[in-house]
């Protein structure tokens, strides 16, 4: 197969595009950890730089993988399975409700 | 390429059904935890990261808006950052992993479905997890 069959059909490079959203979302935990050990925060411009590109792979991920949740995860409800369109959104309020929550945390454990 | 081949828990299901035909069936427990903890992290990196990218990796560098710094010690200090920490920096490895071998495979590296290979992979994973308790336990004392 050539090296470059990943090219050939969108769904093909969605596919391969989801996959190596764990490239750069590796290196930037990899590099909160690095902050971590560090006297003063290493987080300047080069980071933030990285960090917009780091965002849409973030955002991939979140949408691919909570999305697959509604084939994945099977409940019934008073005897009556659960369709997946509400799973699938009940892990996106979660998602949501999880970022408003950490967000406000981020902000208020700054002062 | 389809993206039932790369899911653990299917390939392994399969082999323990095999298995069980000729009574020789046992719970494959390897492949429930690393299936279980590819899930997990998936879903911590789903739920977690975007949010910490855009407060602590763009605005907060940008000077938008002022974000918690990981070098206060009554922040870094507290055993439930500590903890919170150690699952948002971990935990996904154990997805990346997976996701990074089996795209090896797809590009045509075959080397990457060695036994080595998810010695490397995973191990890494657990590597990860053991660096990070390390770092936890050694930048900050505990204090409440």
């Amino acid at each position: 197969m050539p090296a470059s069959w990943w090219t050939r059909k969108r769904h093909y490079f969605l596919y391969v595009a989801r996959e190596f959203t764990a490239l750069p979302l590796a290196i930037w935990l990899l590099w909160l950890l690095y902050d971590i050990t560090q006297k003063t925060t290493t987080f300047g411009t080069a980071f933030a730089v990285f960090s917009i590109v780091c965002l849409p792979f973030a955002l991939y991920h979140s949408f691919t993988f909570l999305s697959l949740a509604g084939s994945i995860i099977h409940l019934k409800l008073l005897d009556r399975p659960v369709s997946s369109r509400v799973i699938v959104a009940s892990q996106f309020a979660l998602w949501i409700g999880a970022s408003v929550v950490i967000g406000f945390l981020l902000l208020r454990l700054a002062q | 390429m389809s993206e039932e081949l790369h899911l653990p828990a299917r390939r392994g299901g399969r082999r323990e059904a095999a298995g069980g035909d000729n009574g020789t069936s046992r719970p494959a427990l390897a492949h429930l935890f690393w299936w279980f903890m590819f899930a997990q992290g998936g879903v911590i990196a789903a739920i977690l990261l975007p949010v910490h990218i855009l407060f602590q990796g763009i605005l907060g560098p940008l000077g938008l808006v002022r974000v918690v710094s990981l070098h206060n010690p009554n922040i870094i200090g507290n055993p439930i950052v500590k903890l919170y920490l150690l699952v948002l920096i971990a935990v996904p490895f154990f997805h990346f992993a997976h996701r990074l071998r089996y795209l090896l495979v797809d590009f045509g590296v075959p080397a990457a479905k060695s036994l080595l290979a998810q010695v490397v992979f995973y191990g890494g994973a657990v590597l990860v997890i053991i660096l990070t308790i390390y770092v936890l336990l050694t930048t900050a004392p505990i204090s409440f």
